[in-house]
């Protein structure tokens, strides 16, 4: 075997995202759209910003709102 | 005639007052279709809250009379201080927004819940129904739910604004997109106010002049 069919073999390494669009956060936490910018209005929910102003869900943050403990 | 880089403007869209040139409005189409969801959702985000608006002068009646009528036949029954459903605000596939009241030793206390899904993962991880607004007031908690909701569809607004900044800046690059930027902020507006007025409309917007 040699190394170009060794590399192909390897899995690709998942990535993770360090956000999510807000229909994506809604998605994982499993409630609705409009649910997520009331979260984020109650400041229960951070969200980051892109360059032009969209908001963003840190993956950090969803987590955190997931852990039950 | 009103031309713009050479282009005349003539392209009229809705809830814009201004005209479009050829190159804007192909802009506009293809920024709108990036966010049709968004829009749809929020003309009926903004069409549901407007009808909870209309219908509290009658909830406020409803829940200030005798505290058997209020919940006489609508959500749940629960006994001692239990939470009852008076209204259901609003009810999307995924949550219910309700409209609750209990009743305590020295009178009523009114509330806004926000009832999600129980097997989604966000109410297994912090409970369910979530506590949005409490009050003494219904009248007063009722209003502050229609504000707090116009707040959030502000950001919605906003948040579409951005989204179609970004998809015009990728596909348009070279071009000056400000007016279709407007003209779509112009749209989400009348979502959110359909009388055409923002919810906080400048005070300059406010001040009408009358010459004789």
């Amino acid at each position: 075997m040699n190394a170009t069919a060794q590399v192909q073999a390897q899995p690709a390494p998942s990535v993770e995202r360090l956000a999510y669009s807000i229909q994506e956060a809604a998605e994982m936490l499993g409630v609705n759209y409009f649910s997520v910018y009331r979260l984020i209005q109650r400041g229960k929910l951070k969200p980051c910003r892109a360059l032009r102003g969209k908001l963003l869900i840190p993956r950090a943050e969803l987590l955190r709102l997931l852990k039950t403990e | 005639m009103l031309k713009r880089n050479g282009e005349i403007c003539q392209s009229e869209v809705p809830d814009y007052p201004g005209r479009l040139t050829a190159t804007e409005l192909r802009a506009y189409k293809v920024a709108v279709a990036s966010v049709e969801n968004q829009l749809q959702g929020l003309a009926e985000a903004a069409r549901a809250l407007s009808d909870v608006e209309k219908q509290i002068p009658q909830w406020k009646g409803e829940s200030e009379n005798a505290t058997a009528q209020v919940l006489a036949g609508v959500g749940e029954e629960n006994s001692g201080n239990q939470w009852h459903v008076v209204k259901t605000l609003v009810k999307t596939s995924r949550s219910e927004l309700l409209f609750c009241s209990r009743a305590l030793e020295e009178g009523r206390e009114f509330a806004v819940f926000e009832k999600f899904d129980p097997n989604s993962a966000y109410a297994k991880a912090q409970g369910n129904p979530e506590l949005l607004l409490t009050s003494n007031n219904a009248s007063l908690l009722l209003q502050d739910y229609v504000e707090s909701e116009r707040k959030m569809l502000q950001l919605v607004k906003q948040d579409i604004q951005s989204a179609v900044e970004e998809v015009l800046a990728e596909k348009f690059p070279a071009e000056d997109n400000s007016r279709v930027v407007k003209a779509i902020s112009a749209r989400c507006s009348k979502c959110i106010s359909p009388a055409g007025q923002d919810v906080r409309p400048p005070k300059a917007s406010q001040n009408v002049r009358v010459r004789f």
